[in-house]
């Protein structure tokens, strides 16, 4: 058996470890087009905080590869796949043949299509060359503007604001984190970093960049001028799939997985940032760009790959920041749009929370201040269970497991895993 | 693996366990005298929840927390697949805290790293095993034919 492997990130190495619990011996072969290995992308803002050193970036150990039995191209491109004759091409022509292929191939920052978005000091926060880019300069720039209000943009606007820089974020809709807070808890959010001297201005939006070689200033489309050293583009990002476009492999937004992680076609599979999958918080086909779902995703694929029949349940949304401690957690659906939701409420100061439920199971929810038990939320909604009779334990600061109990018993066939079982030592009645 | 098996029937909640482990783990001083006015407060890595259910890390066979760690902080030790902490890189993003089943990782806003047990890994017995007095807590193999997943590096700490 030979794999291969697109990709050296979160379901590229979870795959990894995954083929390895299962075959220990047969090749893999590992692509990648960034030549710095195992870096974590949700630690760039870290770094350039200050917090972790550029050492400390690194999620797995650099014996990594030898110690797993694993042939690393780094800095390699792969132009095409070539389902027909299993195989992979390089840039340079070369060739790889294959027996199961893995597409983690990721996603790339979204472009933000203004006038002087080319000039120097303008980075999309993605790989550790940007962060790199704003580390190096970092005692040049007084201020920094942020245009967007999407997680990356706001992790790395609060890590500048930590090293002393004035930071600036233009948010085009109401709030920041339109895509996992409401106006709620988001104002929170936005309350606490004011309090620290970020500005934040909603409603408004960038229409040029302007300087001469280097950013200057940015103009906005209120006829407003923020004068700044450094631009930071955090509009989201999109699925790493043009080198597919000429394979029969299905796309939608992302590659379209099925439930072992397999695209259409046989012997290749996706994981990751560029997969679409079942969303269970939607109930739709959905790309959720987000680590954890990244290592699941890999792992199953993995297992499969390896002959280790394993399913994938689905994915959704979840995030969880910290800024100047107030721990933030949102999951699935926060702001319902249509009918059939039923949204609970709670807050007193500094905690929030906040359900979303569709036939009385959560598709969603929000903990601020106070997040500690959010993983038994999680883990309701990927079960899918019905939490109808429990919502005032659940909203309130006394959510348990052991009062949760009865449910899990009372759902016992979506509760399998030993972990659960063996927690009492006679089996779940 | 060996994992500690709660009898809720025979659990007085008399939290001797919390106790115990507060000073054993959590403490500096190792010692309740001390330990009760050191600050930060000692986290106890065990609590009696609902009437008479002590619950720690359940180290379950693939563990989410594994997943959502960003850096490798969260792992298994290779030798016996338990799941531990590894605190000097914990960076306090809470993405374990998001996806722990059992709710059961302290996010420590004043030591600023994730909290939890990890059953006494480096000990003979683990303390909460110990003290129990009425025996409701229990060191037992995990059932045959269980696994594991998930990152367990050799170098151990």
């Amino acid at each position: 058996m030979r794999y291969i492997i697109i990709g050296g990130s979160a379901a590229g190495i979870s795959a990894v470890e995954a083929i390895r619990s299962v075959d220990r011996t047969s090749p893999i072969e590992l692509f990648s087009s960034e030549g710095t290995p195992f870096y974590s992308r949700v630690l760039l803002s870290y770094y350039i905080a200050g917090a972790i050193t550029k050492d400390e970036i690194h999620f797995r150990p650099l014996e990594f590869f030898s110690e797993n039995r694993v042939k690393a191209h780094l800095g390699q491109r792969v132009e095409r796949i070539l389902p027909e004759s299993k195989s992979i091409r390089m840039e340079d022509g070369r060739e790889y043949p294959f027996d199961r292929l893995l597409i983690a191939t990721g996603s790339s920052p979204k472009i933000l299509d203004i006038p002087g978005k080319d000039k120097k000091g303008v980075v999309v926060m993605r790989n550790i060359e940007h962060a790199q880019e704003i580390v190096n300069r970092i005692e040049e720039i007084r201020t920094a503007c942020v245009l967007g209000g999407g997680l990356i943009g706001l992790r790395t606007g609060y890590a500048l604001s930590v090293r002393g820089v004035k930071v600036k974020i233009i948010v085009k809709s109401g709030h920041v984190l339109s895509q996992m807070l409401d106006r709620e808890s988001a104002e929170m959010i936005q309350g606490t970093m004011r309090e620290h001297g970020v500005d934040i201005q909603p409603g408004l939006d960038a229409v040029e960049i302007v300087g001469k070689e280097s950013v200057e200033g940015v103009i906005l489309d209120n006829g407003g001028r923020v004068n700044c050293q450094l631009v930071v583009i955090g509009k989201g990002v999109q699925p790493n799939v043009d080198f597919i476009s000429s394979t029969q492999i299905k796309v939608n937004e992302g590659i379209v997985a099925d439930e072992t992680m397999r695209t259409n076609l046989p012997d290749i599979y996706v994981a990751g940032d560029v997969a679409e999958t079942y969303d269970l918080s939607t109930g739709k086909m959905g790309v959720n760009a987000i680590w954890p779902c990244a290592f699941e995703q890999g792992r199953v694929a993995g297992l499969n790959m390896a002959g280790r029949e394993a399913k994938y349940g689905g994915s959704f949304r979840m995030n969880s920041l910290d800024f100047y401690g107030l721990p933030v957690i949102s999951m699935g659906i926060t702001r319902p749009d249509g009918d059939g939701f039923q949204q609970v409420q709670r807050k007193t100061e500094n905690i929030y929370r906040k359900l979303v439920l569709r036939d009385g199971c959560i598709v969603g929810a929000i903990l601020v201040g106070q997040v500690q038990k959010a993983g038994i939320l999680t883990t309701l909604l990927k079960k899918k269970v019905n939490v109808s009779g429990d919502i005032p334990l659940l909203i309130s600061n006394r959510l348990n497991f052991a009062d949760l109990l009865p449910l899990v018993k009372k759902n016992k066939e979506r509760f399998t895993e030993v972990e659960y079982r063996e927690l009492s030592q006679r089996p779940l009645a | 693996m060996k994992v500690i098996k709660v009898n809720p029937e025979k659990c007085t909640q008399c939290h001797t366990c919390d106790l115990w482990c507060g000073i054993e783990i959590g403490s500096v001083a190792k010692e309740l005298n001390e330990a009760i006015h050191e600050n930060p407060q000692p986290v106890p890595r065990v609590h009696v929840e609902g009437n008479n259910l002590p619950l720690h890390c359940r180290h379950c066979e693939v563990a989410p927390c594994i997943d959502a760690c960003p850096n490798g902080t969260m792992r298994r030790d290779p030798a016996t697949g338990l799941v531990y902490v590894y605190e000097p890189t914990c960076i306090a993003c809470w993405m374990c805290v998001m996806v722990c089943p059992f709710g059961i990782i302290a996010p420590s806003p004043s030591i600023h790293v994730a909290v939890k047990c990890d059953r006494c890994r480096n000990m003979e017995y683990p303390i909460c095993v110990d003290v129990c007095p009425t025996k409701a807590l229990a060191l037992e193999e995990r059932e045959e034919g269980a696994t594991w997943y998930g990152y367990a590096p050799k170098r151990s700490f």
